[in-house]
């Protein structure tokens, strides 16, 4: 029954966080781009294969929620709070199909759809707050549930994914950085990227997710083993050393740089960071 | 040589595979769930290089049964 619980909960988790990564994509894309979306453009596919998780995890949440109900006695508000905001959160799932269809309608016949839109936008927040609140609920039940603590094993697989994940994140992040500093992307188009962006952090964030779920069971002390602490040392001397360097090639470029340091910055630092960390970990 | 030298040309020695080997052949994922490390953490003590924490040595000992510098110990390195 524990093996049965602890699967259902990180698999609740796991959609917990997909969604909730789909739904700021979502909002994000709808505030700058949303006639993308209403006209099956590109960002359109994504979106609409993002319901596929959320349902994915209404079912998961609301079944978490039962055996919640079962097994643990205590945390009767949260779980009171969880049911009503999942039944909402169902709710606004119809409201939203009904609002994409007829912003769709407005949006072509030429209408102003500026209302229908701040619907949509609160519909979808309300999912994102089931989604938080269950992620919550996840990390109770771990915390109630002792035999799901012992469980813990320390697991290196995790941690190198998430090195791994954190060095083709940040590479491919900075890559698309460098490209739109040398196309002289205009700093007023640069947030049409910002879904690029948050694609790219999105395994990274989940595996990073999955990693906290895991070690929030356990004290900050003995989130990693003596040489994992070392070796991010290590990595961290790297990454302030190797990032002067990094930032000074930022100079080299003519144009104007503006706001694509802050993504320079943050995805050369993930890089060298994951990455050294990665060498030395690796190094036996 | 002097005793700075002397303490400078020391470095940790063990016998980590040896006693794995004694205790029916276990491995070092065994080995590193018993005493809460990773594998990699393992593999390293028995390269000679990572030095292992007081705590660890001495959690290795225990598991092992034996006197610390029986497993882990000083050796000059000339």
């Amino acid at each position: 029954m524990t093996t049965f619980i602890s699967n259902v909960a990180k698999a609740t988790f796991f959609l917990a966080a997909i969604s909730l990564c789909w739904l700021v994509f979502d909002l994000i894309v709808l505030a700058v781009n949303f006639p993308d979306i209403l006209l099956f453009g590109l960002w359109s596919g994504v979106a609409g294969a993002g319901y596929i998780f959320i349902l994915a995890f209404h079912a998961f949440a609301f079944l978490m929620l039962i055996l919640h109900l079962r097994k643990i006695g205590r945390d009767g508000i949260l779980r009171t709070v969880s049911f009503i905001t999942g039944l909402l959160s169902l709710i606004a799932i119809c409201v939203e199909k009904v609002f994409y269809d007829e912003i769709g309608r407005e949006f072509g016949a030429g209408f102003a759809i500026g209302n229908e839109l701040k619907v949509l936008a609160l519909m979808l927040m309300i999912n994102a707050v089931f989604a938080a609140i269950m992620m919550l609920v996840v990390f109770r039940t771990y915390r109630a549930v002792p035999e799901m603590r012992e469980e813990v094993i320390r697991d290196e697989k995790v941690f190198l994914l998430a090195q791994y994940m954190g060095a083709v994140s940040g590479l491919s992040g900075l890559y698309l950085t460098v490209s739109l500093i040398g196309r002289s992307v205009p700093v007023d188009r640069f947030w049409i990227y910002l879904p690029f962006y948050a694609l790219l952090l999105f395994p990274y964030g989940v595996t990073v997710l999955y990693w906290l779920v895991m070690k929030a069971r356990e004290k900050v002390f003995d989130w990693y083993d003596e040489k994992q602490l070392r070796d991010m040392m290590k990595a961290s001397l790297t990454t302030l050393i190797l990032s002067v360097p990094g930032m000074a090639a930022l100079l080299l470029f003519n144009g104007s740089i503006a706001i694509y340091w802050f993504p320079y910055y943050l995805f050369m630092a993930l890089m060298l960071f994951s990455g050294s960390t990665l060498f030395y970990f690796r190094q036996a | 040589m002097n005793l700075l030298t002397q303490v400078l040309c020391m470095k940790l020695g063990n016998k980590l595979k040896r006693c794995r080997f004694d205790c029916d052949g276990m491995s070092q994922e065994a080995l590193a769930n018993a005493v809460g490390v990773t594998r990699q953490t393992i593999i390293s003590i028995e390269k000679g290089k990572f030095m292992p924490s007081s705590l660890l040595a001495l959690k290795i000992a225990r598991f092992f049964k034996k006197p610390v510098e029986e497993i882990i110990f000083i050796v000059d390195d000339d």
